[in-house]
């Protein structure tokens, strides 16, 4: 159905093409007489006559154009998502009811169907659905040539492969993962981690392994990833910063515990993003690094004010009287955030000394922060 | 107040009127296999696109609500709200393909009775809105 926005957009364009016709025929026919006297015997002002003339057509063939297309879009539209919704019914009976139902022709609406019903359904629908999308063919290799032929066709078919998550079809994608094109050797990189299971994950962890991307890129291909655990470990164990950069990030960002000493054992990094990402995911699993603490307590002293961040919060897992000490510092920090940082570790580690920084600490600033703090730990 | 049919044992026992399940999801996908599997299992549904829609169908006084809480127009949580204010014997269950926990929280201390993450198996979640249904 037309969204009525669409009818604006058409009611629209349409007065705007009638006054424009309108106009210009009202000035064609007012300056009929002069301009057939004005172009009698002269060629250039005939010559002008002729161009002004053609660029008004062209102005009102364009502006046909556009919304001849605009409505040929929308029908388009609406058909596909017609097309998409009696599918959906159709295979949702198949799904959770009559499993004879379940059977799909070959189009992209019943493609685009599936595809939805595997997003939607888990447990045994869910699985019946994979199942169905494995038995329609449609994502398999050689139904998928057709749309490899030119770049913005492969980027759709990793999307579709991507939402289809079906194993065998990384195959498919594995050409792609070496390819020049930076776009579509991420977009196969994304398309392959989010199919890899557990038992093709280590393969593609070792395909990727040289593989060059940036730090953010890598980082978005770990977060995706359905088995994300042989690429963090190729990943932390490379060389290259921005892989090992995002798998520290992403050990955090998806509470992957295993590696918690993988990455408890970069606190002595000299690279700060590096050393501030190994803290941060630490502070996210809440994992103390035992027998690490002088670095912890030294990046808490230490330039640029990101990693003291980092390692204060990490600091709030510890404890002890060396940790209360610098945190009693840290909130005499440049950075608010610092300051911040370190009246919540106080919070959780010595309220007492949080206490007495609230009325008796050196630095304004950090009574202040000590003075905000307070309230969230006497309700705790 | 309405005397509500319960689901004494499940929703065809008893005798009773189908009971009517609201199914309020943006999702065509989610409404479809909702639809299908509450039907089969021999529930009366109706189906709101926005939480606007839904809160107009809320007049109708459903036995249950299952909602989504992610909608273009409003945030599904005043559809919880609304529904448990309309009628507290209303069984609320969020399917959301919301998964953190202050969701879930946050729907539970709204009025929700569960929560259910998206993807979702729809017997499990006729078997969650049968539980709640024969409570009381």
């Amino acid at each position: 159905m037309a969204r009525g926005t669409d009818w604006i957009f058409g009611g629209t364009v349409l007065a705007s093409v009638a006054l424009e016709s309108y106009a210009l025929a009202a000035l064609v026919a007012s300056s009929f007489a002069p301009m057939r006297a004005l172009v009698h015997g002269s060629p250039v002002a005939a010559a002008v006559v002729r161009g002004l003339n053609l660029t008004a057509l062209n102005a009102v063939a364009v502006t046909l154009i556009i919304l001849l297309l605009h409505v040929v879009t929308a029908a388009g539209r609406e058909r596909d998502g017609a097309d998409t919704g009696y599918w959906l019914e159709h295979l949702a009976e198949g799904l959770v009811g009559d499993p004879q139902a379940a059977r799909a022709r070959p189009t992209r609406a019943a493609l685009e169907a599936m595809l939805q019903l595997q997003d939607t359904l888990s447990g045994d629908a869910g699985e019946r659905a994979t199942e169905l999308l494995r038995r329609s063919g449609l994502v398999r290799a050689g139904a998928l040539s057709a749309r490899f032929r030119t770049r913005f066709s492969r980027l759709e078919a990793f999307e579709i492969l991507a939402r289809a998550r079906l194993p065998e079809t990384l195959p498919v994608i594995h050409p792609f993962l070496a390819d020049r094109d930076d776009m579509l050797r991420f977009a196969a990189a994304r398309a392959a981690a989010r199919v890899a299971d557990a038992a093709t994950a280590p393969d593609l962890a070792q395909r990727l392994a040289g593989t060059t991307f940036g730090s953010r890129a890598w980082l978005e291909i770990l977060l995706i990833a359905r088995a994300p655990l042989p690429l963090v470990r190729t990943l932390l164990a490379s060389r290259d910063p921005a892989a090992r950069w995002a798998a520290v990030e992403a050990v955090g960002r998806r509470y992957l515990l295993t590696f918690a000493g993988d990455v408890a054992g970069l606190l002595s990094e000299d690279d700060a993003e590096l050393l501030a990402a190994a803290l941060r995911a630490l502070a996210r699993l809440r994992y103390p690094p035992v027998g690490r603490e002088a670095l912890v307590l030294a990046a808490a002293r230490s330039e640029p004010d990101f990693v003291r961040l980092q390692a204060v919060r990490v600091l709030a897992l510890l404890g002890g009287e060396e940790v209360a000490a610098v945190l009693w510092d840290r909130l005499a920090d440049p950075s608010f955030y610092v300051r911040q940082a370190a009246a919540r570790a106080l919070e959780t580690t010595d309220a007492t000394l949080l206490l007495r920084a609230s009325q008796s600490h050196p630095d304004r600033y950090g009574r202040a922060m000590a003075r905000q703090a307070l309230p969230v730990a006497h309700a705790a | 107040m309405k005397t509500r049919p319960r689901f004494p044992s499940g929703p065809l026992g008893g005798g009773a009127a189908a009971p009517s399940v609201l199914i309020a999801d943006p999702d065509v996908a989610t409404r479809s296999v909702l639809r299908i599997v509450l039907e089969r299992t021999g529930y009366r549904t109706r189906a709101a696109v926005t939480a606007a829609e839904a809160l107009a169908l809320l007049n109708d006084r459903p036995d249950a609500l299952v909602t989504e809480l992610v909608f273009p127009d409003r945030r599904g949580l005043e559809l919880v709200q609304a529904a448990r204010q309309a009628d507290p014997a209303t069984i609320v269950i969020v399917l959301s393909e919301i998964s953190n926990d202050l969701a879930v929280i946050e729907a539970l201390r709204a009025g929700a009775h569960d929560y259910v993450r998206k993807p979702f198996s729809p017997d499990e979640l006729v078997a969650r809105l049968e539980r709640h249904g024969s409570r009381d």
